[in-house]
């Protein structure tokens, strides 16, 4: 891996607000699918080899980030690297109708799945009408 | 939609240069002794080996054990096979869809002769690793000199 692609994979987006526990050098936008029902957004992040207690979750004026911190192993010789190990960090920018103190998340097998539940007013309701 | 970034010039850049890391990420050449062709297959792996032993990393996130099919062909001929499953969520729609769900299959030639009665497995935080023994005929011998 030669220099300049090592650069061209670095996430612009990792600038944090929060600053994270650890910091390891390189940086990946983990691919993510986002879900919505009635009652929540459901947010799916692949991070591979991110511990449940390495795992960071940050949202303040409407943007989320999420973010999982990767130690690298010291430097192997390897046979054969097809891939690179680093952290995971992305943000999303969310509407204000989460309820932002219910927001929780659990990781499993290297997946972080976060529930952003919505505010009561922001879940659909039936409007009755009326007879004239 | 609940995120206002799509609306936006500077975000279709931004989307579009994720998109290019990720390619980078998953189809950048290989590196290494074995590395041969341009385009690597699912899942990306490292090996790397340590005394009589191979080691054998790969992403799989959102596998389980079950998931997972270990075969060993010959002498050093190893498949991992799996599936995943797209998670069924009742009355949802889907606003956003990257990541990958399905079969794959990939058989890589490991550089020397293995002992198939002790490879080991393990899935770690959606991480495969898999340790493989060289067979006996394969280990490094330390030769003696004589003197003359």
């Amino acid at each position: 891996m030669n220099e300049a692609t090592t650069m061209a994979k670095r996430a612009p987006e990792a600038n944090l607000r929060a600053e994270p526990v650890r910091r390891s050098q390189l940086y990946f936008s983990p691919l993510v699918d986002v879900h919505e029902n009635e009652q929540e957004l459901i947010f799916f992040a692949d991070m591979p080899g991110v511990r449940p207690e390495d795992v960071h979750l940050h949202y303040e004026k409407g943007e989320l980030t999420l973010h999982g911190h990767v130690t690298p192993d010291e430097n192997r010789q390897f046979l054969l690297n097809e891939f690179q190990v680093g952290d995971f960090t992305r943000t999303f920018s969310i509407h204000e109708s989460v309820d932002a103190d219910k927001i929780s998340a659990e990781m499993k097998n290297g997946v972080l799945i976060v529930h952003l539940p919505k505010r009561e007013e922001a879940k659909p309701r039936v409007i009755a009408i009326k007879n004239g | 939609m609940f995120w206002n970034r799509s609306s936006s010039l500077g975000s279709l850049f931004r989307d579009m240069q994720r998109m290019q890391r990720e390619m980078d990420r998953w189809f950048a050449n290989g590196s290494g002794p074995l590395a041969a062709s341009t385009v690597t297959s699912f899942p990306a792996l490292n090996l790397w080996e340590e005394d009589n032993q191979f080691f054998l990393e790969a992403e799989l996130p959102g596998y389980e054990i079950k998931d997972i099919e270990l075969v060993m062909h010959g002498q050093d001929q190893l498949t991992i096979k799996g599936q995943r499953q797209a998670p069924t969520l009742e009355k949802a729609v889907c606003h956003r869809q990257e990541r990958p769900f399905g079969q794959f299959q990939r058989t890589l030639r490991l550089p020397a002769s293995i002992d198939p009665n002790q490879i080991e497995a393990k899935l770690e935080n959606g991480m495969l690793k898999i340790q493989l023994m060289k067979s006996e005929s394969a280990r490094a011998k330390k030769i003696p000199v004589m003197a003359g």
